[in-house]
């Protein structure tokens, strides 16, 4: 009987031997085609459409709730600047108040005055090139649409520029309408912001979910955003010590580094918990700095690893800001940046 | 009578032989010319509408047509001033839902370049500003923008922290 049935395959295999790999794609994409729908009819409803209105005119992004309690994660572009801003859910709309606008970020973080379904938080270092993530967004004035692509790289820049930390580049097609709208994984978890489109909206940039909680968690804790700073400049050098090639350049005066202890040359190698191979590392460690809080950086001095405590303070970018609001005169009732609506 | 007559008989007699004065001729000239004058000025001044209008009623004066000529083609003019009136409304209604469907609009929402540790360019500031105004002028109140940045925040880094 078994030996039937092999010969019975082996005959299906050579009078048809397209059949077996078509099912097999027709069986990927079946399955494909499930998860995505799955993640989607899960994910929908706590992905909103935003309105608001700056001096240009009308805008319109998406967002998603983050908490029961109405939470919304959008982006600056979307709502940092504007007001009159509402949130719609299906047929149902709500007036929003913005808690904090990030420019540094391009995290906006809005509030309704409702009971919402939200999305589940993940973990970016889940991730890897090729992963698959759904975008879920409201394109134009179309109804909430996903659309399904692939984990494209992790850059910390584009074109030269730098970012202010590392981006998750997804290939996802996107179209206008959708920044803001949450990058999901295949377990429904949200683990970036969509921040950008690239080359046309043939692919994206998101910031990584972690990224935006940090500015979460300083309005949770401070009500305001917190960017970190202790006045180091970094340099690289062409002789690795420890595996990195960043060397402290710079101590600036009447800044926490000047105290404390840390010298000129000494080779970083860490701070925080980041990681510092090179100078571009910086970026990511300096993002996650609160101002107020201590921070623990690593450099190794004489082939010796040390540590220091350094209390950060304010990040001359929030200052920066306030001098820009200052001057352009905003007149949006809310603060530009960095601090809380009310 | 007869005396009236013969009185009458003998100026006519007198005017056979009476001559125009020196100058007669040229006197008459000018009466002519002043004639013709005077009729092209009553004439242009009754140029357009009321030399129209004057012409029109000699004509109509001259051309008699039944009552219900004239009720008939009042009806017809009525049936077209209708029928117009009802096109207007279609037409209206098409440009509105053509102006108010949210036509794409490309934005760059590109930001100021922020760099770390060096003074904000503000006039860049101004640039971006000025750019996505100018993008909107004139269709910013009826069409909303579609959001979606062209690249993330970025910087010229300095590597510092």
């Amino acid at each position: 009987m078994f030996f039937r049935s092999i010969s019975t395959l082996c005959l299906a295999v050579v009078a048809f031997p397209g059949g077996p790999m078509l099912r097999a794609e027709e069986n990927v994409l079946s399955s494909m085609t499930e998860a995505v729908q799955a993640v989607f009819e899960n994910t929908k409803a706590s992905i909103v459409k935003i309105r608001s209105s700056d001096k240009h005119g009308r805008c319109v992004g998406s967002g998603f709730f983050v908490d029961p309690n109405g939470t919304i994660y959008t982006t600056y572009a979307v709502a940092g600047e504007s007001d009159n801003i509402t949130v719609e859910m299906g047929d149902r709309r709500y007036d929003a108040k913005r808690l904090v606008a990030d420019p540094r970020s391009g995290v906006v973080l809005l509030k309704v005055d409702a009971k919402t379904p939200f999305l589940p938080i993940g973990k970016t270092a889940e991730l890897s090139i090729a992963s698959p993530v759904v975008a879920i967004g409201y394109p134009m004035d179309l109804p909430v649409t996903p659309t399904l692509g692939f984990i494209g790289g992790f850059d910390l820049k584009y074109l030269d520029r730098y970012f202010t930390t590392t981006h998750i580049r997804a290939n996802v097609s996107v179209q206008r309408g959708e920044s803001g709208a949450p990058l999901i994984n295949t377990r429904g978890e949200v683990v970036g912001i969509l921040i950008s489109g690239l080359d046309g909206g043939s692919a994206c940039y998101a910031l990584p979910i972690e990224a935006a909680e940090k500015i979460r968690s300083d309005y949770v804790r401070y009500g305001e955003v917190r960017h970190g700073w202790i006045g180091i400049t970094v340099r690289e050098t062409t002789e690795k010590q420890a595996g990195s090639v960043a060397v402290i350049d710079e101590l600036s005066e009447r800044t926490p580094a000047a105290h404390s202890g840390i010298q000129k040359d000494d080779v970083l190698v860490r701070i925080g918990t980041v990681p510092v191979t090179k100078p571009e590392d910086v970026l990511n460690g300096s993002y996650f700095l609160t101002a107020g809080e201590d921070v623990s950086v690593g450099v190794v001095r004489g082939g010796e690893n040390l540590t220091f405590t350094v209390p950060a303070t304010e990040h001359p970018f929030s200052a920066k800001a306030r001098e820009v609001k200052a001057l352009t005169k905003t007149d949006f009732g809310e603060n530009l940046s960095l601090t809380s609506g009310n | 009578m007869d005396d009236e007559f013969k009185e009458l008989q003998t100026l006519l007699r007198l005017k056979k032989y009476e001559q125009p004065s020196q100058g007669f001729d040229l006197y008459g000239e000018r009466f002519l010319k002043e004639f013709h004058r005077r009729q092209r000025w009553e004439a242009s001044r009754k140029m357009g509408f009321a030399s129209v209008w004057e012409k029109l009623s000699g004509w109509l004066d001259d051309f008699t047509v039944p009552r219900y000529a004239y009720a008939a083609a009042l009806a017809v003019f009525g049936a077209v001033a209708l029928g117009i009136n009802d096109l207007k409304p279609v037409e209206s209604a098409n440009l509105a839902v053509a102006v108010a469907a949210p036509a794409p609009v490309m934005v760059s929402q590109s930001r100021p370049a922020l760099a770390l540790n060096s003074p904000l360019d503000l006039s860049e500031l101004e640039i971006q500003s000025q750019l996505t105004a100018g993008s909107q002028a004139g269709n910013s109140s009826l069409q909303p923008r579609y959001i979606l940045d062209s690249r993330p925040a970025s910087y010229d880094a300095s590597f510092s922290f």
